[in-house]
């Protein structure tokens, strides 16, 4: 370890004398003319740019600008050169013939001299990029009116899939880059805050020992819980990589399989000290809600029963009341956030601080979601070769939330699920008896309660909430004891602790807790990650060759711990609190998982055309064996990444050209690891919660020769620039191979264990990304209109899977009893698996594939799973729209799906209770379309298609039609428009000129989700009722029993000071 | 907006808190690298990565806190048995008509899975682990207890399976596909577990690292027997006994053999092998009564015709058991296998003053804090009945059969209640059973005692609800001569595979299903059950039918 942790350091001296120095270029000062002071601004609305870099050319002489636009810069020599730049905007070179110089910075369109961060903070200028790498601005982000970081960014990336959960308060989403590439595994990618690696966690069932919902009762489609990455305050992120493939990931090793977002923070800029503030109101409604039937009331077989929830009533009297207890339930959300920062400093120090406070009521009655952020940040050249950066930021968020899905323990159901089968001759708001205590439908019966919650009760008296406490900051300390060299060490940490409480009242109908009950869990979650690292940059042979050689190593911990408790029995019926329980259980279950990675990266660039890149990683992980050393954990494994750019239009002289002015064509091969979660190598005993206690096996068994999962990717790409950058065109090609899978799949429990840890399996992707921007207009009188458009398509492929397994199911989607999430051999593994009805199944006969319909008329289903479509999408289109005239902004984002199935198990609910739309039909009619089976002369099984009528009974809906899961799935395609925002910067003259303390005032008005067109007959087909914690396939395309999508306007106004 | 800013402030207040933590968690990493600096050597990294042990569950055991659970969760196993085998025995048939269930002899692999999982995983999976620790420590009576726990697992599986894994179970990852061993194997497995058990029981106590059964600091250890090594030799012969009785088709069939196994085995009903069910105090969860109304798993279950007749005086007309009242309500009629009865609120077929609950929870079996018995004293006395009778000792099995009805009806004719629903049983008393002996159910003499229908129908009714009465009626192949009241089911939800068989003997379920995950995870082993059965693969109606090894001459 000591070995190499100094491997880097050791490597320096020997680095530093191979390595000249190069000769100082500082020109003799010529005639010396006094400093140069002027004023920068934006062409578009001629407001003031700060930040802008200011240099006199080939010189280190060096300033910014203020916060109000203005620079000063001594010892400038009359007729040099000062080249103003600013990311984002095209750069800019002046003469300076004495006098101020006044300078209109134009938007840089294609950002080709833009530097792009990438892993542990290496900067790289977009030119010299060779792997998939795609950039979020601030602007893009604040455009979506997101307040979680991961839905802003939804259709800014190619080759990403990003899905909410639902549109609870603070509800999370999950976002998957280039398809999954592990059956079992998290593929959600790395999240990298400020060089450092930070949580994005969604709610996952426990599988330590005795843990999970065997213990508290939570599913994750129990409640629509958050994800970590939506702790962050938008207003603090300058900007969001998107490192795709494992070319672009490898240095981050084997966390970083599925791609990293590395997000780089606001930093402070010398000069005035300046204020920015933003308010915003918002304004929610439920998108979509799934369809009910308004015809027939609560009973069965057409009769009123006052003893079943169900709706196989009678129909309707005419005047009789028919509630629209779904509608009505349903409420306006509203949100208030407010967000401030501040920033300044002189060149030796800068500071950054900001704040922000959101507080929303959510669509259901009593959700609430709210967060509060505090962050300050600051830099200090200590010295001219040694530097220190810093930052710290809490984060409090916590919420509200109804219980959803179908409950706890598997009772009868959460709020909607009440909802959709409360029959309709009954008002559901009325849910409290006089002495107030719970109105039933039903009485209480012997053993299982089916008498769901009634919904006004459940989100009144069973709240699910709660709240993280959090704390991410860093320390970063720079040395560049030669100009070609550069040390650094960042430490950092990631700490919060989460407790979340739910409240099951006295009375309710959740499964053992009807004399009440209370779970808690207390959750520490801590990162700590401390990455050393030394740049080496050279350029050889007058710049023809130049290189950067990164060395580094990197400590990781992941620890977990965490604390369950469970309170059975209420003495004090209203009193809520672990200490009024009767009987109480508590569960510990921690985890530690310690990493250590050394690394290094090579990029040269040979005759500023040819760009070189080279990665090779070394990890050594807690949680992998080594079988051979008789020791249950360090494995280490090598893996790296070979790219090549080239940019072929130098060679052709095309720089200049006006069609096309710059190519580049790159190829990258690159092999990433993934290792396993902690204390898989040795089984744990678990609790025996049977007579007697004492312990008995846990549910995995022992596997001490577990190996590191891999991926091989191959990319090739080409990147083209037409019309003097006016029109950008970028092409991705990717294909990768995921083999030894780690997975746990059941099997035969003769074995002594329900699961077993094994490697095995091979998962594919193959797709295509294609990214289009440009500026169709750019008028003199400053109207511009910028265009962005991602395509994105992929195929994933479980190639194999380890025999005898024939599907892997991923558990936590099965959410209806006929539709579970599975990878099927030679299908995706976010393949849906459900029944179907019995079909014909003889390649040779005519009705192959037809309904075999029985001699009572009717089909009848089989109760083998089979596949039944990917939820992922075929192909995804978005479109991003910018029209600026002067302070007008006009900006919109079409998103178009294409493909993809998604399960309505709302209405596979419904049919089973007869409130579903379908059911309207009931006591019709109907041939089925299908064939009988008949018996010919020698006994041979032949067809012939069915004629037989019959009608169309509660029976048939509940016991025939319910049973075929492939009948409730539907296309998820969709083409919405995710948001249009229209914003109006005044003028600075309103605002009383340049020298007014207001700096600049911005109104905005947002819509989100104003238009969604789709055939999906449910809800939002944007959903993942399980939640974004689901391994593997995920839970997208799962809908039931879960909050719907919402749609809303937002009003903001901007203030800078 | 002004609600705001407080919150902010508290926020940068909890931010100064934090900051203080995390240098805490800082330090020891700050100290972690400067130790890095100064000390040397490798193993610091081996030491940072050696964190791959669970901290909060241990991988070993010492073996006291490993047998309870091989002993509940072992019997357990015959509890989710005995959710179906009753309706097979005609103790119960479903409530409602022409249900399609067990009582019409259909069944799904879901039936069988927890006979096999929990014979596997929750409770066999854990022996070799416990076995292992008690011999590193020297505690030969755990062994002891392993084995005989072992025997009466695997003999119990494979009464209702047939051939199951044991030569390649309990592997983990090392063969997660075992293959499944022949039954006439098992058998021989059974009395080598049993006869080694009893070995290690019968070492001195002295010999003993640990006492097998402690109540200090918590209750740990022989949950079964207290501590009692003499009792679980006694079982070891008793499970012997009743497995060697099983055999009554084979020519092997030795009554002179089972008899002196019954010889060594109970002595009294205080050695019943049985679990006692108990209030569930967290973290412990199930512990009532299977049959009860908690854990409602029997909700549309209702007395059969066959049951209540033997007790209400039809089968003995005249005779009406003690035990009417308490293993059936007085009040109930009992109904035939698919003819169904009306629903529970009609007040039909209910618990006493109930019109919520059926009248199966109105019984003596199903009290949420009753027992359930693996293998009894008043069992082995009907084995010896049987085994003594067919040996031509009369007089023997005799008083055998009488021993065995004053055991069960003392056993349960001790009076006690149930809550839910509110039931109190009546005691019987000697003179009651006095009475019942002398009455005409039963033969008086020995010389009348001439067929074996007056000892196995009193062993079906004391064996209630127990899955051994099923091996009982399948080796005597649902003798109607026998068991005079047993009804074919009706309906069109009969088994049809069954219900058509020409030959009355095979009309009749004879074993169960593979379980459901065993269909899933090892897939060639089930197939190779259905070949070797002569059966289509799947085909559960007709594989259902099919004897075992121990069912067959």
């Amino acid at each position: 370890m000591r070995k190499i942790y100094w491997l880097p350091v050791a490597l320096l001296p020997a680095l530093g004398t191979a390595l000249p120095g190069r000769a100082q270029t500082t020109p003799a000062a010529a005639a010396t003319a006094g400093p140069v002071t002027g004023v920068v601004r934006q062409a578009s609305d001629r407001t003031p740019l700060p930040g802008v870099n200011v240099i006199v050319k080939g010189t280190s002489n060096g300033t910014a600008t203020g916060a109000d636009g203005r620079y000063t810069l001594a010892n400038v020599p009359n007729g040099a050169t000062l080249v103003f730049s600013f990311v984002g905007y095209e750069p800019m070179e002046r003469r300076y013939e004495g006098g101020p110089l006044d300078i209109t910075l134009a938007p840089s369109n294609r950002d080709l001299d833009e530097v792009v961060v990438l892993a542990y903070g290496i900067k790289q200028d977009r030119r010299d990029i060779v792997t998939s790498v795609q950039e979020v601005s601030s602007k893009d982000i604040l455009d979506s009116r997101q307040p979680n970081i991961v839905n802003a960014l939804q259709g800014k990336v190619a080759g990403v899939n990003i899905t909410s959960s639902g549109g609870g308060a603070g509800e999370g989403a999950s976002i998957v880059i280039r398809g999954g590439t592990s059956l079992d595994g998290d593929n959600q990618p790395l999240f990298v805050i400020d060089g450092m690696i930070m949580d994005n966690s969604s709610f996952q069932e426990s599988t330590a020992p005795g843990g999970g919902s065997a213990f508290n009762g939570l599913l994750g489609r129990s409640v629509g819980s958050a994800n970590r990455a939506g702790d962050l305050n938008p207003e603090d992120i300058a900007s969001m990589t998107v490192l795709k493939g494992p070319a672009a990931a490898a240095l981050y090793g084997l966390r970083a399989a599925n791609g990293a977002v590395v997000i780089t923070t606001k930093k402070g800029t010398a000069g005035r000290t300046q204020l920015n503030f933003r308010s915003q109101y918002s304004v929610d409604e439920v998108n979509r809600l799934p369809q009910m039937q308004s015809l027939y009331g609560q009973g069965s077989s057409g009769f009123f029963d006052a003893t079943t929830r169900s709706s196989w009533g009678a129909r309707f009297a005419p005047g009789q009341p028919v509630y629209d207890n779904l509608r009505d339930f349903f409420q306006k959300g509203n949100s208030f956030q407010n967000f401030v920062n501040m920033s300044g400093g002189s060149d030796k120090a800068s500071f950054f601080a900001s704040a922000s406070n959101l507080k929303q009521n959510g669509v259901t009655p009593q959700s609430t979601y709210d967060k509060t952020t505090v962050r300050i940040s600051g830099s200090a050249q200590i010295s001219p070769k040694l530097s220190v950066t810093g930052s710290a930021q809490y984060l409090n968020s916590g919420a509200v939330r109804p219980l959803q899905g179908p409950g706890l323990f598997g009772s009868s159901g959460g709020f909607l699920l009440s909802l959709l089968n409360w029959p309709r001759n009954d008002n559901a708001s009325n849910y409290l008896n006089p002495d107030g205590s719970r109105r039933r439908l039903l009485a209480l019966g012997a053993g299982a309660d089916v008498d769901a919650d009634n919904p006004y009760w459940t989100v009144d008296k069973n709240p699910q909430s709660d709240r993280t406490n959090r704390f991410v900051g860093n320390v970063q300390v720079s040395f560049s004891p030669l100009k070609w060299l550069t040390l650094s060490h960042n430490i950092g940490t990631d700490v919060y602790t989460t407790r979340s409480q739910s409240v099951r009242a006295v009375g309710t109908s959740q499964v053992n807790n009807q004399f009440g009950g209370l779970a808690q869990t207390v959750d520490q979650s801590r990162l700590i990650t401390a990455t050393t690292l030394a740049t080496l940059n050279h350029n050889f042979f007058g710049d023809k060759l130049r290189g950067t050689l990164t060395l580094g190593n990197t400590i990781e911990e992941n620890k977990d711990e965490a604390v369950d408790y469970i309170g059975y029995i209420f003495q004090n019926p209203d009193f809520i609190g672990l200490n009024n329980t009767v009987n109480r259980g508590a569960l510990q279950r921690d985890q530690t998982r310690h990493l250590i990675g050394n690394f290094a990266r090579l990029s040269a660039t040979v005759f500023d055309q040819l760009i070189l890149e080279f990665q090779a990683r070394y990890d050594q992980s807690s949680t992998l064996p080594r079988p051979d050393e008789g020791k249950i954990f360090g494995k280490g494994f090598l893996y790296g990444s070979a790219a090549a750019g080239y940019e072929f239009t130098k060679i052709l002289g095309l720089d200049q050209n006006p069609i096309l002015n710059y190519g580049k064509l790159r190829a990258s091969v690159a092999e990433v690891g993934r290792d396993t979660g902690p204390y898989r190598v040795l089984a744990p005993l678990t609790t025996n919660t049977y007579i007697g206690g004492g312990f008995r096996n846990d549910f995995f068994g022992s596997n001490p020769n577990l190996r590191p999962e891999r991926t091989r990717t191959y990319e090739a790409g080409i990147n083209l620039q037409f019309f003097k950058n006016r029109l950008s065109l970028d092409f991705n090609y990717y294909r990768s191979r995921t083999n030894d899978q780690l997975i746990a799949p059941r099997v035969s429990q003769a074995t002594g264990f329900i699961l077993q840890y094994i490697n095995g399996g091979v998962v594919t992707n193959e797709g295509q990304e294609i990214s289009l921007s440009g500026t169709p207009v750019r008028t003199a009188s400053g109207f511009t209109w910028d265009v962005n458009a991602n395509f994105y398509h992929n195929t994933n492929i479980t190639e194999s899977l380890p025999s005898p397994l024939t599907v892997v199911y991923q558990s936590d989607t099965f959410i209806t009893d006929v539709h579970e999430g599975g990878a099927f051999p030679g299908r995706a593994i976010s393949g849906l698996a459900a029944t179907d009805f019995n079909r014909v199944t003889d390649p040779t006969s005519p009705y192959n594939g037809q309904l075999i319909i029985g001699a009572n008329g009717y089909p009848s289903a089989n109760a083998t799973f089979i596949y039944a479509g990917n939820r992922a999408p075929r192909f995804t289109t978005q479109l991003t729209n910018t029209f600026t005239y002067k302070g007008l902004s006009l900006t919109s984002l079409l998103d178009f799906r294409v493909g993809g199935v998604v399960v309505n198990g709302n209405d596979w609910y419904q049919t089973v209770v007869g409130t579903s739309p379908r059911t309207a039909d009931r006591y019709t009619t109907a041939v089925f379309n299908g064939v009988v089976a008949q018996k010919d002369a020698s006994g041979n099984t032949t067809y012939v298609p069915n004629t037989q009528a019959v009608e169309l009974t509660q029976s048939y809906y509940s016991t025939i039609l319910s049973r075929a899961g492939t009948a409730f799935v539907e296309d998820g395609s969709w083409a919405r428009l995710r948001y249009v925002a229209l914003s109006y910067a005044l003028p600075q003259r309103w605002l009383g000129g340049t020298g007014s303390f207001l700096k600049g005032v911005e109104l905005t008005v947002t819509g989100r989700n104003l238009v969604l067109l789709t055939k999906y007959s449910g809800a939002d087909p944007e959903t993942a009722s399980s939640g974004a914690g689901v391994r593997g396939g995920g839970s997208g395309g799962i809908d039931y029993g879960n909050i719907p999508g919402t749609r809303g306007v937002d009003m903001a106004v901007r203030v800078n000071f | 907006m002004s609600a705001a800013w407080p919150a902010l402030l508290g926020a940068l207040a909890g931010l100064g808190n934090d900051l203080i933590s995390v240098f805490y968690s800082m330090k020891k990493y700050i100290l972690f690298l400067s130790l890095l600096g100064l000390s040397a050597g490798l193993s610091s990294c081996e030491k940072y990565l050696d964190v791959n042990s669970n901290p909060n569950n241990p991988v070993v055991s010492t073996p006291n806190f490993l047998l309870p659970n091989i002993i509940a969760n072992g019997i357990q196993t015959q509890m989710f048995t005995a959710l179906r085998t009753p309706y097979i025995t005609q103790y119960v048939v479903s409530r409602t008509a022409n249900s399609g269930g067990n009582d019409q002899y259909v069944f799904t692999n879901a039936n069988s899975t927890n006979t096999f999982n929990y014979s596997y995983f929750y409770s066999g999976g854990n022996i070799p682990l416990m076995i292992q620790a008690a011999q590193a420590e020297g505690s030969p009576y755990y062994v002891g207890a392993g084995k005989i726990m072992q025997a009466v697992i695997l003999a119990h599986l494979t009464d209702m399976l047939g051939d199951v894994p044991y030569t390649e179970a309990y592997q983990g990852g090392a063969n997660y596909t075992p293959k499944y061993d022949s039954q006439q194997s098992l058998y021989a497995v059974i009395n080598q577990l049993c006869d080694e058990g009893a070995a290690e029981m019968a070492k001195p106590s002295s010999a003993e690292f640990r006492p097998l059964y402690s109540l200090t600091p918590s209750e740990s250890g022989d949950i079964l027997y207290k501590g009692d090594v003499n009792k679980w030799i006694r079982l070891a012969s008793s499970l012997k006994a009743r497995q060697a009785q099983h055999l009554t088709k084979k020519a092997t069939y030795d009554p002179k053999a089972v008899l002196a196994l019954v010889d060594k085995g109970f002595t009294s009903s205080a050695d019943d092998a049985q679990i006692n069910f108990q209030v569930a105090v967290a973290p412990l969860v199930n512990t009532t009564n299977i049959f009860g109304t908690t854990r409602a798993n029997f909700g549309t279950a209702v007395f059969s015709t066959n049951i209540v007749k033997y007790l209400n005086g039809t089968t003995f007309p005249g005779v009406t058991d003690p035990r009417l009242g308490i293993l059936v309500p007085s009040t109930s009629q009992g109904v035939n296998p698919g003819a169904g009865t009306s629903a529970v609120s009609t007040g039909l077929n209910t618990a006493p003053g109930s019109t919520t609950y059926t009248d199966f929870y109105g019984s003596w079996y199903a009290r949420d804090l009753g027992y359930f018995e693996a293998i009894t004293y008043h069992e082995l006395k009907f084995i010896e009945a049987e085994a003594a009778f067919r040996a031509g000792d009369k007089s023997r099995a005799l008083s055998a059969l009488q021993a065995g009805i004053r055991a069960h009806m003392t056993k349960v004719g001790q009076g006690g209640s149930n809550a839910l629903p509110a039931v109190t049983f009546p005691t019987i008393s000697q003179a009651q059973i006095n009475a019942y002996l002398t009455s005409a159910a039963l033969p008086q003499t020995a010389a009348d005692l001439t067929t074996l229908r007056p000892i196995m129908e009193q062993k079906y009714i004391a064996m209630f609800l127990n899955p051994d009465s099923w091996s009982d009626l399948r080796r005597l192949d649902f003798d109607p001569s026998i068991y005079v009241n047993f009804v074919y089911p009706t309906g069109s939800g009969v088994n049809s595979a069954a219900a058509t068989q020409t030959d009355p003997k095979l009309r009749f379920p004879r074993r169960l299903p593979p379980g459901a995950t065993e269909v899933l995870y090892n897939p060639n082993a089930v197939a190779k059950l259905y070949s070797d059965a002569g059966v289509t693969v799947g085909d559960i109606n007709t594989y259902i039918t099919k004897p075992l090894w121990f069912d067959m001459p």
